[in-house]
């Protein structure tokens, strides 16, 4: 079976059940009344400022520090 | 000011886009009332990460990467729930009520075909049949290309055998 012949009746299954469950954008403005928390600087550098310390709490500790 | 727009631009992005919120909906939910609820929390989910959205991906690879986690976090939970509370007569009756999408025969069997897959397989022949590549597949599912290709290999046999007793016929 060549999965691409599904593929027309996937996009028929998409409008058929978007037609069915569409919300209108008054309905979506009305889920988000509020507005999403902005993301801080730091919070988006936690990341990668954990993975440094890791790597230097790793590196202090196999080089005999 | 800034809100408006930001809010402007997020539901006309949802509003075109939210296609692909029903259809992965309506795969893993079979109750109309749990995919109502189930497209909210994945529009409010998006909704909280849209500030942190900076285009890297394409818009429907983001949607698709935070619907399908929702999803996902949601079957975990309900998984994890003990299945012993009784219901009622009503709870049934109401489930009859609303549980069916309307659609044609062969787009019924395709969906009815997909729906027995497992849960990440769904979400991979989604993600086949919406065309992503198999390392696209691979990056929004946090799995290997070898094991995406093999899975869609398996899946490919399966939707072959399920649609076959259903009489369709493929190449």
């Amino acid at each position: 079976m060549n999965l691409d012949e599904l593929k027309p009746l996937w996009e028929s299954y998409k409008t058929q059940v978007n037609d069915q469950s569409e919300w209108s954008a008054s309905e979506l403005s009305q889920l988000i009344q509020t507005r999403p928390a902005p993301v801080l600087w730091y919070q988006r550098a936690q990341r990668p400022l954990l993975h440094f310390c890791v790597s230097c709490f790793l590196m202090g500790i196999t080089s005999g520090c | 000011m800034a809100k408006v727009s930001l809010q402007e631009e997020f539901l006309r992005l949802i509003t075109t886009q939210q296609k692909l919120i029903h259809s992965l909906c309506g795969l893993y939910f079979s109750q109309s009332e749990d995919r109502k609820d189930m497209f909210q929390e994945i529009v409010l989910q998006l909704w909280k990460s849209f500030p942190s959205f900076k285009n890297q991906s394409k818009e429907s690879t983001w949607i698709y990467r935070i619907a399908l986690n929702t999803i996902f976090t949601k079957l975990r939970k309900d998984k994890a729930r003990p299945k012993n509370e009784p219901y009622s007569d009503d709870v049934y009756q109401i489930s009859e009520a609303t549980s069916s999408l309307e659609l044609t025969q062969a787009t019924q069997e395709l969906y009815g075909a997909i729906e027995q897959l497992s849960d990440l397989d769904k979400a991979i022949i989604t993600l086949y049949l919406e065309e992503y590549s198999y390392d696209e597949i691979a990056s929004i599912l946090t799995l290997s290309r070898t094991n995406v290709s093999t899975r869609i290999n398996r899946i490919k046999v399966k939707l072959e055998r399920l649609l076959k007793t259903n009489g369709h016929e493929f190449r």
